[in-house]
């Protein structure tokens, strides 16, 4: 009899590699409008920040270029947090607070993410003579 | 004849093949026969004894694992700031120290060719932008009144410094780069937040709102009021000057009183 495996196979390859893990699976189909709030003075919204970079990086950006993201820049040291206004007419509000970068994009993911389309592969008709060429 | 002769005489040897073989086949490497009594007495004899430096010790020793805690000395060493990141940081400091106006900024990603546009943009007006990290900033900012710009440089940032103070422009400037996001300032070493350099640009030149306060003044105190409230001014700007230029008030030359 085998023993049955418990923890993990190898070892975590860090913080970055999960993001980078998180970062491919985010996908802005399903969103309208993202409002990001923060007060640059108040505590931890370096990750409210660094998601808005991650968010607007050209990669994710094209997977829905018609929704827009603001930015709203806050003097009242109030809380950070990120609005998705969906398609769908829902709005799902993300206090950031006390979240990483990496949690919220696993609960972008989880949320927003699966909610978009699944694309179908897109068969090429080919003629006779364009099949013989190759 | 002779030609013949040297042929036959100057004729070259043939050489002559010559194949190594050794006596009696091969020899037995694989599994050799074992040496004589007498001689292996020697070969044991002379077989060298290493010290073993793992032998005797105990199990936390032998382990490879165990990470020593580092000297105090190995710990303030590696906390030092490289002397690259010191210079780095003292051109930051100088850019803090000789400019009127700072503005924070959090950059979204920015495509390089935008950026270098964006310089041209900033540079017709007099205007810089540097990109420094946090620790370079905390190092820059050390035992200085800017110290409360620390938090603003978190995750991606961009920071533009000017001598003058023309926020007009820079708003204007500021609106076309969506990449950017303006989050706080500095005028004339006052941090303003970006509602308070918003409210500020909008206030418009100090000359024009000055010469306004007057026109307000003339208008409430009739024609005659502003000349009234600087009478006292006006008058000792007057005699001052009178006393710092002695030429004008003497017509004859310093020579010409000595005789």
């Amino acid at each position: 009899m085998s023993i049955p495996l418990s923890g993990t196979v190898k070892r975590s390859a860090g913080v970055y590699s999960a993001l980078s893990k998180q970062l491919r699976g985010v996908n802005l189909k399903p969103v309208k409008k993202i409002s990001i709030s923060f007060d640059p003075f108040g505590n931890k919204t370096g990750p409210t920040r660094s998601l808005m970079y991650y968010l607007t990086g050209p990669k994710i950006a094209n997977t829905n270029p018609n929704c827009r993201v603001k930015a709203q820049v806050l003097c009242d040291r109030s809380e950070p947090s990120v609005t998705f206004n969906l398609n769908s007419g829902e709005n799902i509000i993300f206090k950031t607070s006390n979240l990483t970068v990496l949690e919220l994009l696993q609960l972008f993911n989880k949320y927003i993410s699966s909610q978009a389309p699944v694309e179908e592969p897109v068969v090429e008709l080919k003629t006779k003579s364009e099949k013989k060429r190759r | 004849m002779t030609s013949i002769l040297n042929k036959a005489w100057l004729l070259p040897t043939r050489q002559v093949i010559v194949q190594p073989k050794r006596f009696r086949g091969k020899i037995n490497i694989q599994k050799p026969r074992e040496p004589h009594y007498k001689r292996a007495t020697v070969e044991k004899f002379v077989e060298p004894i290493y010290f073993n430096a793992r032998w005797g010790k105990p199990l936390s020793e032998l382990c490879a694992n165990v990470k020593n805690k580092p000297s105090p000395d190995e710990v303030n060493k590696a906390k030092e700031p490289h002397p690259m990141h010191r210079i780095i940081a003292r051109e930051a400091r100088n850019w803090f120290e000789n400019s009127n106006m700072v503005a924070f900024c959090h950059m979204n990603p920015f495509p390089g060719e935008e950026k270098f546009n964006f310089a041209v943009a900033l540079k017709k007006h007099n205007m810089h932008f540097k990109v420094y990290g946090k620790p370079t900033i905390a190092l820059a900012l050390k035992d200085t009144p800017f110290l409360a710009v620390n938090r603003l440089f978190q995750s991606h940032n961009l920071t533009i410094f000017s001598p003058g103070t023309d926020i007009q422009s820079l708003l204007k400037l500021l609106q076309k780069r969506p990449e950017l996001v303006l989050m706080a300032g500095i005028m004339n070493g006052k941090l303003m937040s970006r509602n308070e350099l918003v409210n500020y640009a909008a206030m418009g030149d100090i000359t024009a709102v000055r010469s306004r306060l007057v026109q307000v003044l003339q208008n409430a105190g009739g024609a005659n009021l502003n000349r009234q409230i600087t009478h006292h001014q006006s008058t000792l700007v007057s005699r001052l000057k009178q006393i710092s230029t002695p030429e004008e008030t003497t017509s004859e030359s310093p020579e010409e009183n000595v005789e």
